[in-house]
């Protein structure tokens, strides 16, 4: 009996001692990032002003944003489709089971996983610098982007592949070709449609804030607008854009659902060679086409680009000589990015387990709040936290507290919607065992739902602080705290020696995170 | 349940008493944005701060923004108390939250006015304005005044409709402009005079390889803005703290390094009236939703 | 035709998975090697066609030390060898036909193998041997359709393509049911006796080695324990294998 009361006791201890920390640390993380509910409160009505004014969107304006909203929708295809077609022969390169040359794969491994640290605004900043003002620099930054993003898919993939599977084709006597053309390439191209619009999605999200840098598409005019406080056109842009995203977002879904299972049907065997003959010719045709629209896209001279190349050669020499006496600034920004990552991540981890008790529809208290919830997450994950950002501006003025709130809701927004897809897919009889002791469906969830998926959910939250620190990285640019800022001032004013230090301290930063995310992932799942 | 109630309730109560804890010192936030000259980048004013802290008899801080629009929405937001501004960041600012004026710079020759021009290379064969259409020109920033407001102001008196007849881009610096001017990116750059001396460390061939197109109508020079809600007795003692400041020779010397100015000169709103009419006859419109 | 000489194989250079192995196999036997889990059964097997390779020892077919072959050399070695896998391994995405097909690439040269072109014969072939398994209804069925005993038809009919000399089965049962498992046997047996192609076949199950093949070895620890005729395979020896 004792033993039981000093188990409940503490039980009751560990969990209480359990929140007070993690209530501490957002303490902490607050003061950090400069939080005053003060400052909020007396920012509500100018953010009200705002939000008013941004729910009349000059409609008239929209003329013009088309033109650049086809621009930009552009370049998130052309940069994903380049991405996508570069990044093929080097999965097979990077991929340690098929690999030719172990050494060289974990050399270009760590070279790529390094670049992937650098987050879009930064590269298309940079690429500006070398290229011009112009959709060109704006495309490469995105085709880095996608080529390392879908080449990290492939490569995942390819490794996922059964040391069994490339044995059953080797046992045959195929030579290595024949194993990549015959058990690997099945698999990859297949592959390839939805790691294109996958791709896409992240493209096109930074495809619409790339003009923040003079790097084309739609963030172009965004920036005329934003600087003459025109909120009603910048609202028209907004929604614009949220309608574009959601639209190749919903694309994006139907065909990777879709495609999954699609298979020709032949009649019969004459038809299967007939058309194995067709690929031979309509394959390497495609993808012809496709190289001359993507060169056609890039609208660069040879003489402009080898000058370009010129440039940012220095700038890689200049680079590498890291400043180091701008160590100490370099390390305040990381930290308050740091900072504004972990905040957004608790809070945003806070609010969506109660978020997701109202989205997830196998736990929510009506089917219509259910619904309603789903089209608010829907709305919170479809903006970039640069944007949100910018609107904070109004009320919190801009600094770290801007962009700490931004990316809590738009952690908020991503979590909230993958939490409530793993409540949804949770079996029914966890959250009837609950129920069928008469307790309510809240109870159910708290009791039932929650412990047995939590630690999918702190995968999750795991997951985003990842991506929160990138983000954190990018605030800075438009001025909402963190690194972002010196970076950007560094890169305009050419400061090459101290970019490189700062580019090499956020990697480091990011490569840790990483790092310890995917330990405690380990540890706890 | 209950416990979780009593819980959120302690959130709620902490929070805000953190948030006073830390505005308990009182701190007047400068507002600027970084500026540089030949190779060194000027983010810490921390020196400047130090000699107004002593003159106010309160903490100064600098608060490093990396666009106008930045400080005009810190004004706005409170986040600022006075900032260094160019003049249609001003307007923006009076606009949209009353902030007001109290000085403005001086340059080099101690007057509080300066102008942009127009560069072009010098055999790209463009003589004079009606050469001008159909070619591709970098404005600075859509908030600069002397990279985008008078210039644009002058190409419409010269009948050219920028949305029309030309190409633009923003090069996101005056030093921008005329790299990407040098690189043959674009056929005109619009800086402020003369940008080509201020980068030469940076573009030691811009004087030889370009030319002066034309100038704009002179502009008033970068403007010292206070919030809107600030009483009238603390605006007076920044106003008479900077001037000291500038009258002292330590003083002088950190302006010039740090935000190129040689001085102030008080100022008020109607000598801005000239930025509005030129805002307004470049179509931006100020009057939006209020 | 077959011969095996002081084979070793170890992964950790410590531990001997095959130690010291040595027998010989003759055209047209159906061979089951038994023993338990980590007996060494699937490394044997795995070695015969050196996707394993044996730190020591020597490997014969008909005559030709295979262990000394250049990789062009070694391929041609393999593909007149079949091999089943317990996990099919078909290309999930690509249909039976192409998995079948797939059997012929040892007889292709690089060039026509990339672009994909079998001949008319590769083609009969295919056919062929899909109707052998049963299976001619499904030739453009997506594999990952099939169920796992259809699968199981499908490598078979895939090494069938291949015009095998030996086929070499690792627990291509296990996965599956009392009822398939027969009916697959059935299979081996058939082609085993109607092709007169050697078949060496793992099995974990006595009684399947018992009814179907004509030899047993059975392993334990990496050792040989018994070598003989089925018939000769007593309770006794069953109970050493897995104890």
């Amino acid at each position: 009996m004792n033993s039981l009361k000093k188990y409940m006791n503490n039980k009751r201890i560990y969990r209480y001692s359990y929140l007070l920390g993690i209530f501490i640390i957002l303490i902490y993380l607050g003061y950090k990032v400069d939080f005053s509910f003060i400052r909020l409160y007396k920012g509500l009505p100018s953010m009200m002003d705002l939000i008013e004014r941004v729910l009349k969107p000059n409609l008239l304006y929209s003329k013009e944003v088309i033109e650049k909203l086809i621009e930009t929708i552009q370049m998130a295809i052309i940069a994903s489709l380049m991405g996508l077609v570069l990044s093929l022969p080097f999965s097979l390169f990077t991929a340690n089971n098929i690999t030719p040359n172990k050494l060289l794969g974990s050399i270009l491994n760590g070279l790529f996983s390094f670049l992937r640290t650098i987050p879009s605004l930064i590269w298309a900043a940079l690429l500006v610098s070398i290229f011009s003002i112009g959709k060109f620099s704006g495309i490469i930054a995105l085709g880095i982007i996608g080529f390392l993003m879908s080449l990290k898919l492939f490569r995942e993939y390819i490794e996922s592949i059964k040391e069994n599977q490339l044995n059953s084709i080797r046992a045959i006597g195929a030579s290595s070709i024949q194993v990549l053309r015959y058990c690997v390439l099945p698999y990859v191209f297949e592959l390839s449609v939805s790691v294109f619009f996958i791709v896409l999605e992240t493209n096109i999200r930074a495809a619409a804030i790339l003009g923040l840098v003079g790097a084309g598409g739609i963030g172009q005019i965004m920036w005329k607008d934003l600087n003459h406080l025109r909120y009603d056109n910048v609202a028209t842009i907004i929604l614009i854009l949220f309608l574009t995203i959601l639209a190749i977002d919903l694309l994006s879904l139907f065909i990777r659902k879709h495609l999954n299972k699609k298979n020709i049907k032949f009649t019969d065997i004459k038809e299967h060679k007939r058309f194995q003959i067709c690929k031979i010719i309509y394959m390497p045709m495609i993808f012809v086409v496709l190289l001359y629209i993507i060169f056609k896209s890039l609208d660069i001279d040879y003489t402009r680009l080898v000058l370009g190349i010129g440039q940012g050669m220095d700038i890689i020499r200049r680079m590498v000589k890291v400043d180091i006496s701008y160590f100490p600034k370099m390390i305040e920004g990381i930290r308050e990015s740091f900072f504004i990552a972990i905040f957004a991540t608790i809070v945003g981890g806070a609010f969506s387990l109660i978020f997701s008790y109202l989205t997830a529809y196998n736990t929510s208290p009506k089917r219509t709040i259910s619904l309603i919830f789903k089209g608010y997450i829907n709305i919170l994950r479809t903006f970039p936290p640069l944007i949100t950002a910018i609107i904070f501006f109004r009320g919190v003025g801009p600094g770290p507290l801007a962009g700490a709130i931004a990316l809590s809701i738009y952690t908020t927004g991503v979590l909230t919607k993958m939490y409530s897809e793993v409540l949804e897919n949770t079996q029914r009889n966890i959250q009837d065992s609950i129920i069928v002791t008469g307790a309510t469906r809240f109870q159910s969830y708290i009791h039932g739902l929650l412990p047995h998926t939590f630690p999918s959910f702190i995968g999750l939250l795991l997951y985003r602080l990842e991506s929160n620190i990138r983000n954190s990285t990018i605030l800075g640019v438009i001025g909402a705290g963190g690194v972002g800022t010196a970076l950007t001032i560094n890169i305009t004013w050419r400061n090459w020696e101290k970019v490189g230090l700062l580019l090499i301290g956020v990697s480091i930063m990011i490569i840790i995170i990483d790092k310890l995310s995917q330990y405690l992932r380990k540890v706890f799942l | 349940m209950k416990k979780m109630m009593v819980f959120l309730l302690i959130v709620t109560l902490v929070i805000p008493i953190i948030g006073c804890t830390q505005k308990k010192e009182e701190v007047i936030r400068m507002g600027f944005v970084p500026m540089k000259d030949g190779d060194k980048l000027i983010e810490s004013v921390e020196p400047l701060t130090e000699i107004l802290s002593k003159e106010l008899g309160v903490k100064v801080e600098g608060f490093t923004a990396t666009n106008y629009v930045g400080v005009v929405e810190g004004l706005g937001s409170g986040q600022v108390d006075f900032g260094f501004i160019p003049p249609f960041a001003y307007v923006l600012a009076n606009q949209e939250s009353n902030a007001g004026v109290i000085l403005t710079a001086l340059n080099k020759s101690g007057e509080a006015k300066y102008r942009s021009q127009f560069l072009v290379r010098n055999d790209s064969g463009i003589e004079s304005f009606s050469d001008v259409k159909g070619k591709k020109i970098a404005f600075v920033d859509p908030s600069s005044t002397s990279g985008y407001l008078f210039p644009g102001a002058h190409l419409i008196k010269e009948g050219i409709d920028i949305e029309k007849d030309i190409e633009y881009v923003y090069a996101g610096g005056h030093d921008k402009a005329l790299q990407l001017l040098l690189n043959g990116d674009i056929d005109v750059a619009t800086t402020f005079v003369d940008a080509r001396d201020r980068y030469k460390e940076d573009f030691p061939d811009a004087m030889e390889k370009t030319k002066i197109l034309g100038y704009t109508d002179y502009i008033p020079n970068i403007s010292v803005t206070i919030r809107g809600d600030m009483d009238q007795e603390l605006q007076e003692k920044i106003k008479n703290a900077l001037l000291n400041l500038a009258k002292s020779e330590e003083g002088l010397e950190l302006l010039k390094e740090l935000f190129n100015m040689y001085g102030f000169e008080e100022a008020t709103d109607t000598d801005y009236e000239i930025i509005r009419n030129t805002a307004e006859f470049m179509n931006v419109d100020l009057k939006e939703g209020n | 035709m077959l011969r095996l000489e002081h084979i070793t194989v170890s992964y950790d250079r410590k531990i001997r998975a095959v130690d010291d192995i040595s027998l010989e196999v003759g055209q047209g036997e159906f061979v089951g090697i038994i023993g338990s889990s980590g007996s060494g059964k699937s490394s044997v097997l795995k070695s015969i066609n050196l996707l394993v390779k044996p730190i020591k020892g020597k490997i014969y077919i008909d005559d030709v030390d295979i262990m000394s072959l250049k990789n062009s050399q070694l391929r041609a070695v393999r593909r007149e060898i079949g091999f089943v896998f317990q996990d099919y391994n078909l290309i999930d995405r690509s249909s039976v036909l192409d998995n079948v097909l797939v059997g012929r690439l040892g007889y292709k040269s690089s060039f026509h193998s990339m672009l994909g072109i079998f001949t008319d014969e590769d083609y009969k072939r295919a056919e062929k041997a899909l109707i052998q398994v049963g299976l001619s209804e499904k030739i453009f069925e997506r594999s990952d359709q099939l169920s796992g005993g259809q699968k199981q038809r499908v490598a078979i009919a895939k090494t069938l393509c291949q015009s095998p000399k030996i086929i070499l089965a690792d627990e291509p049962v296990a996965s599956l049911d009392v009822s398939t498992s027969q009916n697959i046997m059935d299979y081996f047996k058939t082609i085993n006796e109607k092709k007169n192609i050697t078949i060496l076949i793992n099995l974990h199950d006595v009684n399947l080695a018992k009814k179907y093949c004509n030899r047993i070895i059975a392993l334990k620890r990496g050792k040989l324990l018994f070598d003989g005729k089925a018939g000769e395979f007593k309770d006794e020896f069953f109970k050493e294998i897995y104890e």
